[in-house]
């Protein structure tokens, strides 16, 4: 079943559901903290060849500065892999990832949800940021054929002048 | 591209899009992305995948590319919002598709005016990946 199977499926429940536990519930409100790097210009160059995506913003100061920003521009979704965890390989899931943070509920499998993104300012070579992630809410919801929650978590990024930069929301379906 | 020739229900240009087993080792590698799913095949099979999983954030970045591309120097990305629906595979042909959804003359906090697009990835098998962008107008 797909994503977009689930929410048409999805009604929200009424009461408890077996799936959200209260061990599961004292997660809400959880706050985690991710600090980056300065980004720098290779960053920008791997990311521009892994993306095939040269515009000009990104390559060309002359072209960002025409347009009024300061200096070319790091592409908007580059900042996402600035604060991915650098694990050992011995702390890697037998998949390859590193450990999600991720409530405790059902069989504790999940797939990714809806990804959502303001871009406060554009970020430049140099900036740093810190993320301030909340565990906003766990929605339980009914299925046809399968009952699951929606969990959704809740980022802002700061620069290091300590300026708000990037809000961030994404949701997981776990079940 | 200016504003004048900004209308609701106007579609963009297409961008087209073929990754290929590169295409995806790159990704994984810039974002330091080390689920197997994205370059081991065998493994890939063994979760009941046809092939190696194309990288949803790669899709989501496709979502930006259209719009940003499009808009050349005239605008900027401003939110995006996006759903991954179907799951995307290495060596499949793909098409970016956008429309503007409204062009709005009220003003951002820094007073500029805003575009809003819907877009999507389709695949071979139909929509891959749904979401919605605002620009903000420079």
């Amino acid at each position: 079943m797909s994503v977009d199977d689930m929410r048409k499926e999805g009604k929200a429940m009424s009461g408890d559901s077996d799936l959200l536990s209260d061990e599961a519930r004292s997660w809400i409100g959880l706050e985690l903290e991710m600090k980056s790097e300065p980004i720098t210009r290779r960053d920008v160059e791997e990311y521009l060849v892994a993306s095939d995506d040269y515009h000009p913003f990104y390559t060309s100061d002359e072209a960002a500065r025409a347009a009024g920003y300061h200096d070319r521009l790091v592409p908007p979704l580059l900042y996402m892999h600035t604060v991915r965890p650098r694990v050992r390989q011995s702390e890697l899931t037998p998949d390859g990832s590193t450990q999600d943070r991720r409530p405790p509920v059902g069989n504790r499998q999940g797939v990714a949800g809806e990804l959502e993104f303001e871009f406060i300012r554009p970020l430049y070579v140099g900036d740093s940021l810190v993320g301030k992630r909340r565990l906003d809410s766990l929605e339980p919801k009914h299925g046809a054929r399968q009952s699951f929650v929606v969990c959704t978590w809740k980022t802002e990024y700061f620069d290091q002048d300590g300026n708000l930069v990037i809000r961030e929301r994404n949701s997981q379906i776990l079940y | 591209v200016t504003s004048d020739d900004m209308v609701a229900g106007m579609s963009l240009p297409l961008l087209r899009k073929a990754p290929n087993e590169a295409s995806i080792f790159f990704y994984s590698a810039a974002t330091w992305n080390g689920h197997r799913i994205h370059y081991d095949r065998e493994y890939a099979r063994s979760e009941g995948h046809q092939d190696m999983v194309l990288q949803g954030t790669l899709q989501g970045n496709w979502l930006v590319e259209l719009v940003q591309s499009w808009l050349g120097v005239r605008g900027r990305v401003i939110r995006l919002k996006y759903r991954n629906v179907r799951t995307a595979y290495v060596n499949q042909d793909f098409t970016v598709k956008g429309t503007i959804t409204k062009v709005s003359g009220a003003p951002t906090a820094e007073g500029r005016a805003t575009a809003e697009f819907e877009v999507v990835v389709e695949g071979p098998d139909g929509i891959t990946t749904r979401g919605e962008i605002v620009a903000e107008l420079l």
